[in-house]
């Protein structure tokens, strides 16, 4: 410090005398002293500069993505059926759950955060070219960096487009340059932006995913390392994954299957059972009591099927395990909160202990689950709250009796929700924070915000291909699997001949492989990549549906209902709805599920559902 | 390059502009005779020296006669003697002149006024400006106030010291002249010594209530003159929006070594207790409030309901304890100072050292201060002389309680604790254990406790000093700079015990004690370097040029940590906390300003004077765009200001009116500004964004390259005179300020992602009056009688704003901003009783606006709110101006009688018409918490029919009875004896000592007043916004003193 001080004083004094004395008009240290660099905030002149600084912005970028996360969860669960207000819950969330009136100052409607994050994107974005111009970046990083910037603005567009829109200009404005400065922000200069509307801008940012130069993930050691003991390489986003969605939003289904079916064939070697289990949604290999190795099956115990002591319910375990085999396996992207730098906003929003609790599962989504059938005819699911016996005897093999009082350890976990002195909590984003986490500290409000995975893949890839003609493929994942639905159907081969069995034989990206042949088989000794895929509805044992009529559009109807009970509370569902009822050209599709939600918490769900019908309701206003 | 332009021509007419007619002296010489006399005694004045100009000189004989040639019928001649008031008599024509001169402790026309170099006669001054001697004009008692400004508080019209609170050390905020800002700060420029004397409040406290006040370290002895320029100041350019004040610290005057020694001591005086509730009247309250908040069942069950003695915990709960008395005591502050002056014809010093130890009334609570400072006035050579000032202060401070709103604030709890309640634990017997008791079942700190063992201390240190070379290359031509540099560090400390305290929820947790330090640092370096040039061309014409420039560096760093929940309360170490809680932030600030500046004196025969100054001002917060020159990349902006004045006595036809001594005219108009605007708000940067583990970078702002300093016009005009042989002198003044381009977020799109940016924009008048008036009613030999008054009134009118009306919201109040409303106006609610029954309020027929949308009807107990919007339901509509925080008119009267050796001094500050909000009041009375109450709760409404002013209590207050409205708004008029002195002044003629006073002072002994809260006088910060709320803090107290002053 001493040291610092006499430093300045020796500077400045140097300064002094350069400048004033007895007139010096025109001098450099004069002109630095009037331009001070400042220590507390950085001049565009210390950004910018090389590689570092380039991922530094990138680290602003994200760390504005991470600002968005409970308003993400808040306008695509609030605003749909699955997620409804608590009696905590202010006129401001009252607003977005009950479609009403938005009043002036409601942050939850208020689309800024988004735009920051947009603005933030469009200053790397447009600096970053800059600096490959100037050979401050190299092409190859540039590639990697401008590419990433894009896409998380694509992503944040594609959000802002879902929930808001100029009533006058029928749209959201779509800047590519930043707003940075008085003269970007006057009024002039901004009629001048176009405009987009929803289905326009799909367009729009899909052209934009494809004109990317580098559309892999980052793998560059200085960015995707573990900070914190995070693996941050699961933080970036997936750009073939939200490639694939704008297919999807686009209808040009047989693309979009293409981009999700690369994904699922995605693996690395470091693991033996990694091409096997990554993104294929696999079964239970070991059928033991571990969590660990359950790859987030739920069911019951061996030869327990029907005893209702034995359930084990290992796949809320995707949102306590962290860095576990399993885990990446399912996850694609995922954001960290820890204690020391920023804690999670979720523990706010959903936590009765340590939070406010202002949001619960809505009725809708309680009974969506329960009156799910599992294979044993038990009704209910366990991605809801399944049942919580109150302590119970358990015998173990030698006939000694345990009276077991803490049920979590014995069955599992409750679900997507808990239930708290009766009051459901959305546990989801807050495992981490309660007593279901070994290490939970009630001062250490860390947290997660899960995004994509496994489930969410497979279930955009269903929709795809059932769209794309391919119904049992999409049954197939959905339901009980590739292996139960391909049996194979040549008479002529033999009973161990498995050539075209258990495989749909189709071009990519219908191709699925399943077969597991031992040695004595034809061919002998196979472990094709899929044959571990159990189906989405399988692994938590449930029923597989039966196709009545039209396999289109029961299985889409399937694909919407299931990602309501597998997706529930991770941001997913306005979207589905909203798109499910573009594509059919039917608004009640929305409208009524909305209006369902309302009306079972004893709302008037009707006359939302009248407002809902016309599609210019759907979106809140922009300025 | 327009303003440089205009710059080049302005110099070239003043320089050139004059005439060349010089040689003519000798032959329009005439001779003058006269005869100067004592004003008081009447008697001629022996060797009394007689000057015309440089042109003739001479002394007074005996009889006090003269005989003087003079250069022209219209020159001007200065009579000077020793212990009395210099003057200057223009000679009008006259052969004969009587003189009366005036003894030099009287407020007089004919005094110096100091700028940052340089002196001039007030007579001769063009601006409006006020001077104060501190050591001749206030008593010395006034040295334990331990403020700089004490030393010149109540004597200058316009300027108003708003004490912050009564916590020793903390000292005033300073307004002159009303507000010219809304945002930004309001306090005029500083100059000690020829520099900056930056006293801003950097950073953030940890202390609640707490402020950096760096003028407590100036020593009110140390100051020999105050001068006050009130209006446009434009040498100081975006510095100067507010005034400036100009301090001179004591420089010796004479070879021969003086010493003085002033030592006193005061006993401090504990404020008067407030009325709250007794033990059985808060009982009855407390069981009302906590059955509607836990029901008849629990409530009836607990411990503070139970009657019966035999029980454990009967004694715990039936005490009558004056909590009062548990935090604030009498208490005794010690001041100890000494002066030596003297040297020799090579150099003169002026050395002061002080010690002082000032004890609050709350318990454990004190401000002690050692002052140094050495000042020297060297002569290398007849041509090279140097000026130095160095100044060193330390000040530590603990703050025991500041009455501020906290759960840890001990004067804030004893309001509201339960009085049946003690502060050490007792058993079942009644028996008092020496063991503090934790905090209560209400949630509520043992004060005793904090006193006891809270830590909050603030120890700050500055270094100010200075070296002011001068170089007279020739008679008329100076050259000289000043370098100097201010470093100061405020270090706070502060523990907040675990034991008695009760814990605090934080976002990451429970908190049990707290440990937490910042350190502060700022760092100035200054330099000013100019040329003087003064001439007389003839006897006519005078000519007074200096030009120059003035470089401020600035550095400012601050660090904290704060660390939560250590083991014991006997750690007390950052770093021993749970790490999970830790918390540490800061930053670090830098801004540099120059300014080149001219100022030009032009006088004709002394009575038609006239000013220009300038300034061409650039700051290193200015964005690039603004309007300026552009010099080193960036703009400087030019601030001119011209003033005149007319000497209408010195004219030869005012001759014959004797009763007039002095009469003078003067107008002035110029541009001032303030760059308060933040050091990087004007340029475009990048901030930091957390990302886990890592800071990334995203843009920190929109940048608004345009965005400047506020600008300040400043129109005034003025008169001096003095009359009766300058008994009586009177200064007065109306002004008109002017600031436009204030400084104002103003919202954007969010588009931009941002919710908007910082630009000029909006603009805002202050106009008022303000007068001075000195009168010696009696001025015998014997007996002397002083009487002055300052009296000054404005208005700051909000005269242009973006979207033309806001309010904003601080500790529950509304201020009202609105276009031709004045500033700071209270917007609330207003009200008209209390519904005595459930008829009347049905009658009425008025429903609440509840948080959760619903409406509901006001019942029996509830108190009425005017129907402003009359919609039939009490919302936001209903919003009124119910306060206005600006006083009508405020002033002070001071009077100083002198028989022989015995002097009696008092002054009477008064403010008039300001309404108030009682915060304290409303914390203490809004009843919708189990917080112990004042006794007007007492007859809050209970039943049917009952007339009363209080509404019911409730808890929760769901109807918002007490929501901000025209019952917590008070008239704050008062009139304060702020200081009595009765001294005796003895002389002895003895080699040792030479002379001595005696004096006994009471401070702040009667208030008249009707307000309600502690203190009348009191000012959150030193913005515009924040006048007028009364958050009930620690209250200045009443001070009685006695001391003596040595000379040796």
């Amino acid at each position: 410090m001493k040291k610092y001080i006499q430093m300045k004083i020796y500077r400045n004094t140097i300064r002094i005398f350069a400048c004033i004395v007895l007139g010096a008009l025109i001098s450099t240290s004069c002109t630095n002293l009037m331009n001070p660099e400042a220590d507390d905030a950085l001049t565009p002149n210390k950004v910018y500069r090389n590689l570092d600084d380039a991922h530094t912005t990138l680290r602003g970028v994200y760390g504005k993505l991470m600002d968005c996360a409970p308003q993400y969860l808040v306008l695509n669960e609030l605003r749909a059926d699955l997620m409804d207000v608590t009696a905590n819950a202010d006129q401001d969330l009252r607003e977005l759950s009950w479609h009403a009136q938005i009043s002036e100052g409601n942050q939850w409607a208020n689309p800024i955060k988004f735009f920051s994050l947009i603005n933030s994107c469009n200053d790397a974005a447009v600096n970053f070219i800059k600096m490959n111009d100037e050979n401050k970046l190299n092409r190859e990083d540039f590639n990697l960096l401008y590419s990433e910037v894009i896409a998380v603005r694509t992503w944040a567009y594609l959000q802002v487009s879902l929930h808001f829109s100029n009533t006058e200009k029928g749209g959201v404005p779509y800047f590519t340059t930043p707003l940075d400065n008085i003269e970007t922000i006057k009024l002039s200069a901004i009629e001048n932006t176009p405009y987009l509307s929803l289905e326009v801008m799909v367009d729009t940012l899909l052209n934009t995913m494809l004109n990317l130069p580098y559309t892999g993930r980052i793998t560059d050691e200085s960015l995707a390392t573990t900070i914190s003991t995070f693996n941050s390489s699961y933080m970036y986003i997936d750009k073939t994954y939200l490639t694939g969605e704008l297919y999807l939003w686009k209808g040009d289904y047989y693309m979009a299957a293409s981009q999700f079916k690369n994904i699922m064939e995605r693996s690395t070697t470091e693991d033996i059972n990694n091409p096997y289990d990554r993104y294929k949604i696999p079964f239970d290999a070991s059928a033991t009591l571990s969590a660990s190795s359950s790859r987030y099956n739920s069911g019951y115990s061996r030869y327990y099927e029907n005893d209702r002591f034995s359930i084990r319910n290992n796949w809320p375990f995707m949102f306590i395990d962290i860095e576990t085999g399993n885990y990446f396996n399912e996850w694609l992207w995922v954001m960290y909160y820890d204690q020391l730098n920023e804690p999670s906003p979720f523990i706010d929003l959903f936590a009765k202990q340590g939070g406010q609790y202002l949001l619960q599962p809505s009725k809708t989504a309680i009974e969506n689950w329960n009156s799910q059938v599992q294979r044993n005819s038990f009704k209910g699911d366990f991605r809801g709250y399944f049942y919580k016996p109150d302590g119970y005897t358990w015998r173990d093999s030698d006939g000694n009796e345990y009276t077991v009082l803490d049920y979590v350890n014995a069955f599992g976990l409750p679900g997507s929700y808990d239930i708290d002195n009766g009051d459901p909590v959305i546990m989801k984003h807050i495992y981490d924070y309660s007593n279901y986490n070994q290490n939970y500290d009630i001062l250490d409000k860390s947290g997660r915000w899960f995004l994509w995975r496994a489930a969410s893949l497979h279930l955009r890839y269903c929709e795809a291909a059932n769209r794309d003609g391919q119904h049992r493929v999409a049954y197939a994942l959905l339901n009980n699997g590739i292996r139960a639905n391909y049996p194979g159907s040549d008479p002529d081969a033999a009973a161990n001949d498995y050539t075209h069995r258990h495989q749909t034989e189709l071009p990519f990206p219908y191709d699925f492989d399943a077969r597991s042949t031992s040695s004595g088989d034809i061919p002998p000794g196979l472990r094709q990549p899929w044959f571990r895929n159990t189906g989405l509805r399988n692994r938590v044992s449930l029923t597989s549906h039966t196709i009545e009529n039209d396999s289109l559009a029961e299985i889409e109807q399937h694909i919407l209902d299931e990602s309501a009970l597998e997706l529930a509370f991770e941001g997913q569902r306005w979207g589905d709805l909203v798109r499910m009822s573009i594509r059919n050209g039917n608004n009640s599709i929305l409208a009524d599920k909305v209006a369902e939600k309302l009306n079972k918490a004893g709302m008037d769900g009707n006359t939302v559902r009248n407002k809902l019908n016309d599609k210019n309701n759907w979106f809140l206003p922009l300025e | 390059m327009k303003y440089l332009q205009i710059l080049i021509t302005t110099l070239l007419l003043v320089a050139l502009g004059i005439p060349a007619k010089a040689q003519q002296d000798l032959e329009t010489a005439t001779s003058v005779t006269g005869v100067v006399y004592n004003a008081s005694t009447k008697k001629p004045i022996e060797a009394a020296s007689v000057n015309c100009s440089d042109f003739s000189s001479g002394f007074t004989s005996a009889d006090g006669s003269f005989s003087i040639t003079v250069r022209t019928s219209s020159d001007v001649l200065t009579i000077s003697a020793e212990g009395f008031h210099t003057q200057n008599v223009a000679v009008k024509g006259q052969t004969e002149i009587k003189v009366y001169l005036q003894y030099d402790n009287m407020y007089s026309l004919h005094e110096k006024t100091y700028n940052a170099f340089d002196h001039k006669e007030k007579m001769f001054t063009t601006q409006s400006i006020a001077t104060v001697n501190p050591s001749k004009h206030t008593s010395a008692s006034k040295m334990n106030i331990g403020s700089a400004e004490a030393g010149f508080d109540g004597r200058i019209a316009g300027l108003d010291a708003r004490s912050r609170n009564g916590i020793k050390g903390m000292g005033s905020n300073l307004f002159l002249r009303g507000y010219s800002s809304l945002y930004l700060n309001n306090q005029p420029l500083i100059i000690v010594d020829g520099m900056i004397f930056d006293y801003n409040n950097y950073g953030n406290s940890l202390i609640g209530g707490y402020y950096a006040n760096a003028l407590a370290g100036i020593n009110v002895l140390d100051i020999e003159n105050v001068t006050v320029v009130r209006d446009a100041a434009s040498i100081y350019g975006a510095k100067a929006s507010n005034g400036v004040i100009f301090i001179r610290t004591s420089h010796s005057t004479k070879q021969a070594t003086s010493i003085e020694l002033t030592v006193n001591g005061n006993l401090e005086i504990a404020p008067e207790p407030l009325p709250m509730l007794g033990s059985e009247d808060y009982r009855t309250y407390l069981n009302e409030l906590m059955v509607q908040k836990y029901g008849l069942d629990v409530v009836s069950k607990m411990d503070f309901l139970n009657t019966d003695n035999t029980t454990d915990q009967y004694y715990t709960y039936h005490n009558n304890n004056n909590w009062h008395q548990k935090v604030y005591e009498n208490n005794y502050s010690t001041n100890y100072n000494i002066k030596i002056k003297g040297g020799d014809d090579i150099a003169l010093y002026a050395l002061s050292v002080g010690f002082m130890q000032q004890n609050g009334t709350v318990k454990e609570s004190g401000n002690s201060r050692f002052n140094f400072r050495f000042n020297s006035d060297i002569n290398f050579s007849t041509k090279v002389t140097l000026n130095s000032n160095i100044s060193f202060n330390y000040m530590k401070k603990d703050i025991g309680g500041a009455g501020a709103n906290i759960y840890y604030d001990p004067v804030y709890i004893s309001r509201i604790k339960a009085p049946f309640l003690l502060e050490y634990e007792q058993d079942e017997n009644g028996t008092v254990s020496p063991v503090l008791s934790n905090y209560d079942f209400l949630n509520l700190s043992n004060p005793v406790a904090l006193i006891n063992n809270m830590t909050q201390e603030d120890i700050s240190y500055r270094l100010f000093g200075s070296f002011n070379f001068n170089w007279k290359i020739s008679d008329k031509i100076t050259a000289s700079s000043l370098i100097g540099l201010s470093f100061d560090k405020d270090r706070q400390r502060i523990f907040v015990p675990q034991l008695g305290v009760v814990p605090d929820s934080v976002e990451y947790g429970e908190i049990t004690n707290q440990l937490k330090t910042r350190v502060i640092r700022h760092f100035a370096v200054n330099n000013d370097t100019r040329i003087k040039y003064s001439n007389n061309f003839g006897s006519n014409h005078r000519l007074d040029v200096l030009a120059g420039a003035r470089l401020n560096i600035n550095d400012l760093e601050e660090d904290w940590a704060a660390d939560y929940n250590s083991a014991n309360d006997q750690i007390q170490s950052l770093g021993s906390g749970n790490y999970l809680l830790r918390q540490k932030g800061g930053f670090i600030g830098q801004w540099s300003s120059l300014s080149y500046y001219l100022s030009a004196d032009y006088a004709f025969q002394q009575k038609y004077l006239l000013t220009l100054n300038m300034s061409l001002d650039g700051s290193s917060r200015y964005g690039d765009k603004v309007k300026g020159l552009k010099l080193f990349d960036t703009p400087f902006i030019f601030y001119p200001s011209l003033a005149a004045a007319w000497l209408v006595s010195s004219e030869n036809f005012m001759t014959n009116i004797n009763a007039i001594d002095v009469l003078k005219l003067r107008a002035s108009y110029g541009l001032t500004g303030n760059d308060d605007i933040g050091n990087y708000t004007a340029h475009k940067y990048y901030s930091s964004e957390t990302f886990l583990g890592y800071q990334g970078t995203v843009l920190g702002a929109i940048w608004n390259p345009e965005l400047g300093p506020e600008k300040t016009t400043k129109f005034n005009i003025g008169l001096d005179m003095a009359i009766l042989k300058e008994r009586i002198t009177i200064s007065a003044d109306v002004y008109s300020n002017n600031t436009t381009n204030l400084f104002d977020f103003l919202p954007t799109t969010s588009y931009s992602g941002f919710e908007g940016y910082y630009g000029n924009y909006g603009s805002l008048t202050t106009k008022g009056f303000d007068i001075s008036m000195n009168n010696r009613i009696v001025n015998s030999t014997s007996f002397k009688w002083d009487l002055g008054l300052v009296y000054s009134k404005f208005t700051t009118t909000i005269t242009e704003l973006y979207n033309n009306s806001r309010y904003t919201s601080f500790f529950g109040a509304n201020i009202l901003t609105e276009v031709d409303s004045p500033i700071g106006q209270f917007y609330g609610y207003k009200t008209a009783g209390v519904y005595a029954s459930s008829e009347q309020a049905e009658q009425a027929g008025l429903l609440n606006h509840m948080n959760n949308e619903q409406l509901l009807p006001f019942a029996a107990g509830d108190v009425i709110f005017v129907d402003h919007n009359p919609d039939g339901i009490i919302d936001e509509k209903d919003m009124q101006v119910i306060g206005n925080p600006t006083p009508d008119f405020m002033g002070e009267v001071y009077t100083r009688m002198t028989l022989k050796n015995i002097t009696l001094d008092a002054s009477l500050a008064f403010s008039y018409g300001a309404e108030v909000f009682n915060y304290m009041r409303y914390s203490l009375e809004n009843m919708n918490t189990t917080n112990n109450q004042t006794q007007a709760v007492i007859n809050r409404w209970r039943y049917q029919g009952q007339e009363t002013e209080i509404p019911r209590a409730v808890y929760g207050d769901p109807m918002g009875n007490s929501r901000f409205s025209d019952r917590w708004i008070e008239d704050g008029s008062y009139a304060r004896l702020k200081n009595i002195t009765l001294s005796y002044y003895i002389p002895f003629n003895t080699n040792f000592i030479k002379h001595a006073e005696l004096y006994a002072t009471g401070v702040n002994l009667f208030t008249f007043t009707r307000y309600k809260g502690l203190d009348p006088e009191f000012s959150i910060d030193g913005t515009a916004l924040m006048q007028g709320i009364d958050l009930g803090m620690v209250p200045q107290n009443k001070m009685v003193l006695l001391g003596i002053k040595l000379g040796l």
